[in-house]
């Protein structure tokens, strides 16, 4: 059987001071899948990525990258991968093409091969035109690419993305998406913070969500989806409405005269509802979810996951 | 394979860090070879002939291998003091952290790249003293030998700054009011057997006297001691404190969390 790409078994880390940047995490990313990690800030997304790359160290646990435990096969464990962090980490005043040239060394290829690579990687994110440029003239954008660009210089087979698209804009982040896709499709795994949840939903095969150091959700990202308790729905209305209809068992609140809140319970149809809004003469010209679904659970399950803490604590 | 692939790490750190002192060089390499030539217009010829000779030689040529010397160090010092803790600050030493780079080698990438800008700066600092001395050269191995122990040890020695330093003041601080002045108090300018008590048994106690001393046997001839004796205490002060070093960034002091 095919070793897990990423695996951490009771994996915990607190810093000076006491803060819990992980608590006994176990978790496992089998290769070739699209993970997404979600969370709010202090969640510990950063945490685990930095355990990974080796960059924070572990109070206790086992942490192993293509087979290979990061605190004693460190050399190993980190050729296989690609780390794109949070925060700009190169060296602004050095040329684009320097900077990627510099990490394929680092990651042993020869000075021919790392040229050619240089020049490929930054044809796919598409800064080949500012290879001789100095990093520090490039746009938020082009920086963050840049980094993508470093990550991939040695064709890593675990490519780990710390909020990737942050600050990017919208054409930047569909096109870093496209290029994700692509890498992914060619069996790159790929394990992705990010604040956008929209984007670990049109990305990630499967999700885990962090709250406080803990993994509280975590599954498949359709049936993450499906299991949402309630989904809140916007109805626009084909006529005005003075009052708001009230219906046995549903939550339904009136935003203005030509649209209504709904919240819809996991299990009922769309369409039952449409018919009980249709015996009180309620017309519907158009639908769409409040939130997007995955902002849903993330809150639901985050929203859990402090009421438990309340309940422990009291 | 793994050895290849090393060396081609260790060659791309080598080739960043030539080219991070390159990019500044008016910054990073005139200042000593302007600083030498004050001197050897100041102290070797106005003040220097109402000295007449030292050792046998003229002042300007006995003063030339300290401040060669003096170049060589403070630069290796100071080229991987500032490297190591520039990239600290922006935080692009995470790009050799997350590589599959053992800890020796990062030590070695930054103090290769303080001992070429040490040699290079000693190397201009002779060349232009070449129209105000004698420039000799008696004994080309424990020149050489000399001037590269003394540029790994002070690169090792910047690195450790580096690794500490926490604001900018600290990056100079070790330079300015440390290594200077042992080497202004080391017998840069006057032989310390002319020294009255009690400098002359400080002197004894300062070890950068001994590299002036050695590489001065290596350039005229004239030394208070064996020449091999200086440089093997070198290299074992040297191997120390690489060790030192490389214990450091293998545990990750001050660089990993």
């Amino acid at each position: 059987m095919m070793a897990p790409a990423i695996a951490l078994k009771s994996v915990a880390k607190r810093y000076a001071g006491g803060r819990v940047g992980l608590a006994d995490v176990d978790l496992e990313v089998p290769a070739g899948r699209f993970f997404g990690l979600l969370g709010p800030n202090g969640a510990g997304k950063t945490t685990l990525v930095g355990l990974l790359t080796t960059l924070v160290r572990a109070d206790r646990g086992s942490i192993r990258v293509c087979g290979f435990d990061v605190a004693t096969q460190a050399v190993a464990a980190k050729a296989c991968m690609g780390v794109v962090p949070q925060e700009i980490n190169f060296n602004s005043f050095e040329p684009v093409g320097e900077i990627v040239e510099a990490q394929a060394a680092y990651y042993g290829l020869s000075p021919r091969r790392a040229r050619e690579r240089t020049g490929q990687v930054l044809e796919q994110v598409g800064l080949a035109d500012r290879r001789r440029q100095s990093a520090w003239g490039l746009s938020g954008g082009m920086k963050r690419r840049l980094m993508i660009a470093r990550a991939l210089v040695h064709r890593p087979r675990v490519l780990l993305l710390d909020e990737p698209t942050a600050g990017v804009d919208l054409e930047g982040r569909h096109t870093t998406w496209e290029l994700l896709r692509a890498l992914n499709a060619d069996g790159v795994t790929i394990l992705l913070t990010t604040h956008y949840l929209e984007e670990a939903e049109a990305l990630c095969d499967s999700l885990a969500i962090l709250g406080q150091g803990e993994i509280v959700a975590r599954g498949e990202t359709g049936e993450l989806l499906h299991g949402l308790n309630v989904q809140t729905l916007v109805l626009e209305l084909s006529a005005p409405l003075d009052a708001c209809p009230e219906l046995e068992g549903l939550a339904i609140r009136r935003v203005d005269r030509w649209t209504l809140e709904i919240d819809l319970p996991q299990g009922m149809e769309v369409n039952a509802l449409f018919e009980r809004l249709g015996v009180y003469g309620v017309r519907v010209a158009g639908l769409r979810n409040k939130r997007n679904r995955l902002e849903s659970l993330f809150l639901q399950r985050i929203a859990e996951r402090a009421s438990a803490s309340q309940g422990a604590g009291t | 394979m793994r050895l290849a692939a090393y060396g081609f790490a260790y060659r791309g750190m080598v080739i960043k860090q030539v080219r991070r002192f390159l990019r500044a060089w008016v910054q990073n390499l005139l200042p000593s070879v302007v600083t030498t030539v004050l001197f050897l217009v100041i102290f070797g010829h106005l003040v220097g002939r109402e000295l007449g000779t030292m050792r046998g030689v003229d002042y300007a040529d006995f003063i030339l291998p300290g401040l060669i010397i003096l170049a060589v160090s403070t630069n290796a010092y100071s080229n991987v003091t500032l490297a190591f803790y520039g990239a600290r600050l922006q935080r692009h030493i995470e790009e050799l952290l997350v590589a599959p780079l053992p800890a020796w080698l990062i030590v070695a990438g930054f103090a290769t790249g303080g001992v070429i800008r040490g040699l290079l700066a000693g190397a201009l600092v002779a060349l232009v003293a070449i129209p105000f001395t004698n420039l000799q050269l008696h004994h080309l191995a424990a020149t050489l030998g000399i001037a590269l122990v003394s540029a790994t040890l002070f690169a090792l020695a910047g690195l450790l700054n580096g690794l500490y330093a926490r604001s900018f003041d600290h990056t100079s601080v070790v330079a300015t009011f440390v290594l200077t002045p042992l080497i202004y108090l080391g017998g840069l300018f006057y032989p310390v057997e002319r020294m009255p008590e009690p400098w002359q048994s400080l002197a004894a106690l300062n070890p950068l006297y001994y590299m002036v001393e050695g590489f001065r046997y290596g350039l005229l001839g004239t030394g208070s001691f064996a020449w091999a004796t200086t440089f093997w205490v070198l290299v074992g002060t040297t191997l120390v404190v690489g060790g030192v070093a490389w214990t450091l960034v293998a545990r990750g002091v001050r660089i990993r969390s």
